[in-house]
């Protein structure tokens, strides 16, 4: 580990001592090792235990306003010098092509590492320990003769880098990532459903996993997989909507979190994952939301996936605001859609996939502030006479500009009345994305947030994934449009 | 290239301390441009060789990849597949490696474009689009792809392929049009093909959501039919948890449709990641379900055939011409790209997803206008079992989950909204 440490900094030291010779207005070079563990069990057997490792480094560089990159997998001074003699070519034909310049945002320069907090390295825990979890967890699902498939997987990630720019940056970060899931599926009678739990990720160690109480919940996730299968359809048509917070985890990353995308609004995603409806001129005068809704964006928040200390592009981590009181403040953005908006710096939220992938403009740890007041789920059913609360997370789908969505959930519940009366099923929700934030009518309080990590948001091509959290209180809605699936 | 990789993975089965065990090697070199607002935002050589090794011990197996094929990088990634393997339990379901009957695939030596290259094709679509005033965004990939398959029950099968694809979104006034090409598609073409979406201007008309007919454009169809493979698997099947269960030897489609899948028909390999030969199969003859998909331990179990995994498939050509199809639409909407298409309800296999980039109302026979995007809530059975016209011409289109392809469709939708622009 640590000869491969020495190797990781000596690339980007050896690309630091080359660059210079190379008339390019700005080069970085970033070097890591990327490790992954998957332990999937299956109907009480190991369906697949994958460890991959990945290591290189990629090179970028800006000459006369154009990018070039290279990368490659072969820890080398003389394939660092390859690389950066190729990118520079390829920076070069690219001022060819347009005239027109790229200019990135300043940063001031760090020298600095960050180490996620881990209390047990989840790569020290023996795999036995992995696989008799999943399968106590496998064992509890299958007990009942509905549950005709039970799948469980832990999977734990390691991104080890050093990240070196001609400004003077030379930044190591060690990130570390757990993550586990499972699902029930109940068929009977030619139908099937399921339930899940709880689908979380965080940037912490093997403690996180153990207080995610997988084993205690394993029996109701099966008695709710077996009730939702008898469960009767929703009424459709327009009702009162209360959401859990691991449901709007991923309503607010599609409808908030890619909308605010500063590269989308500048067309850099037109031709796959789209622009948005927000202009730059809309920041501080668009209403989003109702005033009780404030979107913050922190990628310092402890055990959030995106808090990495420094993004891929040598910008430290930050916080601020999206939405206030209902109002549009600002986007997430990489140094060049910074630069190309004039901002004084990037908002830090430029990542790459692995090292032979460019940074792109990605979604920040972003999050839902709970209300000021102590109110809890129960006051806000007790609040609502005919409406549906949905946990969990389920089908979902947004246009291009991100208006339009629809959304399902895991578990589904019919509320008469100020009562939570009878589970349903196939429930789905369709809305506007303002529409549906400026419906927002209550908000539990601080005691009811909780966060969840989202560990592949695809963008970009050649496709790269991502991972942040999301974090919210419950959240209630008036009259949203609910459909049957 | 190849018999390096073939090198590397008999190094792995020589140096195996394991009963079996299985490679498969991914190399690629390729230039990747991608361009937003008539300007280049990222320009790329890419180029990986990802080794996954899969060791098999008693009836327990372990998987470790790696990039690189240097006898160290591949020694690692054996021993830590071998250490997985002593460490899991007996696997009930264990399937031992493929050994059998092979087909080889084809070697290529293919060159990487030069930056020379890259630029004059590019050039053209900035040129091109600085004239007509549009904003052109977009991915051009090209370069070499080389596939290895092998393992200690003696399979060595391998293939190249070239990766040689471009995709652009023109934008006006906020009016888009999409156009894909893979193979060697004129970037010039392309462009027009893009542009003639854009072109067809005027109001846009907003219409009520409810069931139309609809005529997909290649492109557009090839995003429904992955999910029809998705549920094609026939343990699933068996087991019910499969839309397509119960339909074996069943009408899905009408006369006029078929749905196959042929490697060559798209230059990939031969074979699958377990070595399994892929030769052409017919899913669906002339509308009947004939055949699923079926994994080696499914085919033991049943004592039936296996089939290999497929992930390509290909609707046999119609006879009308797209101007004939629409033509004959009294009142339609043709439908040129879809996107964000999730599962709604895997067991019905319903679908949702949203229109982009040009939908377009149909009256008398003539495309009248441009029509706001919808969201579409429908099943794939219902959209296959609908279908009333296939097409003449197909394309070959993977923007998608899987290379597809497909000619026209005419079929029915069923529309749950629309969206504001």
């Amino acid at each position: 580990m640590d000869l491969l440490n020495d190797i990781l900094k000596q690339v980007v030291e050896e690309f630091l001592n080359m660059v210079g010779s190379f008339p390019v207005e700005f080069g970085d070079i970033r070097a890591l090792e990327l490790d992954n563990e998957w332990v999937w069990v299956r109907d009480e057997r190991v369906e697949k235990v994958q460890r991959s490792s990945e290591k290189g480094f990629g090179i970028r560089v800006l000459v006369d306003g154009k990018w070039g990159f290279s990368s490659s997998f072969v820890l080398s001074p003389d394939e660092v010098k390859k690389c950066l003699r190729e990118a520079y070519e390829i920076a070069r034909y690219s001022r060819k092509v347009d005239k027109t310049k790229i200019s990135i945002a300043p940063e001031p320069p760090h020298k600095a590492s960050f180490k996620t907090p881990v209390k047990i390295n989840p790569f020290d825990v023996p795999l036995e320990r992995k696989v008799s979890l999943l399968m106590d967890i496998n064992r509890i699902l299958k007990s009942a003769s509905l549950i005709q498939r039970a799948d469980a997987h832990l999977r734990f990630r390691r991104r080890h880098q050093w990240y070196g720019s001609t400004e003077g940056s030379l930044i190591e970060t060690d990130i570390i990532t757990s993550s586990a899931r499972y699902t029930a599926w109940a068929v009977d009678k030619g139908d099937m459903e399921f339930r899940s739990f709880p689908e979380d990720a965080g940037n912490a160690g093997w403690e996180f996993i153990e207080e995610l109480k997988l084993v205690e919940n394993a029996e109701r996730v099966r008695e709710e997989a077996i009730e939702k299968l008898r469960a009767p359809l929703p009424e459709e048509g327009e009702m009162e909507l209360i959401l859990d917070p691991h449901n709007l985890c991923l309503t607010i990353h599609e409808s908030v979190g890619h909308a605010t995308e500063l590269d989308r609004v500048l067309g850099y995603e037109a031709n796959f994952a789209g622009t948005s409806f927000l202009k730059p001129e809309m920041r501080g005068s668009f209403k989003y939301g109702s005033e009780w809704v404030n979107f913050v964006a922190d990628n310092t928040m402890e055990g959030g996936l995106a808090t990495t200390g420094f993004d891929d592009e040598g910008v430290e981590c930050q916080r601020w605001y999206i939405v206030k009181e209902g109002v549009f403040l600002d986007f997430s953005s990489s140094r060049e859609a910074a630069g190309m908006l004039g901002e004084e710096r990037s908002k830090g939220s430029g990542r790459a996939m692995s090292f032979y992938s460019f940074p792109i403009n990605r979604i920040p740890n972003l999050f839902l502030e709970p209300g000021r007041e102590d109110v809890t789920p129960e006051d806000l059913i007790a609040d609502t006479k005919h409406g549906i609360l949905i946990e969990g997370m389920g089908s979902f789908s947004i246009d291009q500009r991100r208006l339009n969505f629809q959304f399902g959930g895991d578990a589904f519940y019919e509320i008469r009345n100020g009562k939570k009366i009878r589970m349903l099923r196939k429930v789905l929700y369709q809305s506007i994305t303002p529409e549906f934030w400026g419906s927002v009518v209550g908000l539990t309080g601080k005691r009811h947030w909780r966060m969840y990590g989202i560990m592949g948001c695809g963008k970009g091509e050649p496709m790269q994934t991502a991972q942040m959290s999301h974090g919210a209180p419950w959240v209630k809605f008036k009259k949203i449009r609910i459909l049957r699936g | 290239m190849i018999e390096k990789l073939l090198d590397a993975c008999r190094f792995v089965v020589k140096e195996r301390k394991c009963e079996d065990v299985e490679i498969n090697i991914l190399e690629y070199e390729y230039r990747a441009v991608r361009f937003g607002g008539n300007r280049i935002t990222q320009n790329m050589l890419m180029r990986e060789a990802k080794v996954n090794v899969t060791a098999h011990a008693g009836k327990r197996k372990g998987t470790a990849s790696a990039d690189g094929i240097s006898r160290d990088t591949i020694l690692t990634a054996l021993r830590k597949a071998e250490e997985v393997a002593r460490n899991v339990p007996e696997d009930p379901e264990y399937t031992p490696p493929y050994e059998g009957e092979v087909i080889r695939g084809e070697v290529k030596e293919m060159k990487i474009p030069s930056e020379e290259e890259i630029a004059e094709a590019l050039g053209k679509i900035i040129t091109k689009a600085e004239r007509e005033k549009v904003s052109a965004a977009g991915i051009l990939e090209r370069g070499r792809i080389n596939m290895v398959v092998a393992n200690s029950r003696g399979v060595e099968v391998f293939h190249s392929f070239e990766k040689n694809s471009l995709s652009l979104t023109l934008e006006r006034d906020g009016v888009t049009g999409y156009a894909h090409g893979w193979g060697k598609d004129d970037p010039e073409e392309l462009f027009e093909r893009a542009y003639e979406k854009i072109k067809i201007s005027g109001k846009i008309s907003e219409i009520e959501p409810g069931k139309y007919t609809v005529i997909f454009e290649p492109l557009a169809f090839s995003d429904i039919l992955p999910f029809f493979l998705f549920s094609l698997d026939r343990r699933e099947m068996d087991e019910g948890r499969s839309g397509l269960s119960g339909f074996l030897g069943k009408r899905v489609a009408p006369e006029m449709f078929t749905l196959k899948s042929n490697p060559s028909t798209f230059n990939l390999p031969p074979f699958d990641e377990e070595g399994v030969p892929l030769m052409e199969r017919k899913w669906i003859e002339k509308g009947i379900l004939r055949e699923a998909m079926v994994t080696r331990y499914w085919a033991k179990k049943k004592r039936i055939p296996f089939t290999g995994r497929y992930r390509h498939c290909e609707v046999e050509e119609g006879e009308e011409e797209m101007e004939e199809i629409i033509g004959k639409t009294e009142r339609g909407l043709l439908v040129t790209r879809l996107w964000y298409l999730r599962w709604v309800d895997v067991k019905k296999m319903i679908l949702t997803g949203m229109t982009r980039d040009g939908t377009f109302l149909i009256e008398d026979g003539e495309i009248k206008g441009r029509v706001k995007e919808m969201r579409f809530n429908d099943s794939v059975l219902s959209i296959l079992s609908s279908i009333s016209g296939v097409g003449r011409k197909g394309e070959r289109c993977w923007h998608g989950w899987i290379p597809v392809f497909t000619p026209p469709v005419k079929t029915e939708l069923s529309f749950s909204s629309t969206t504001r622009f």
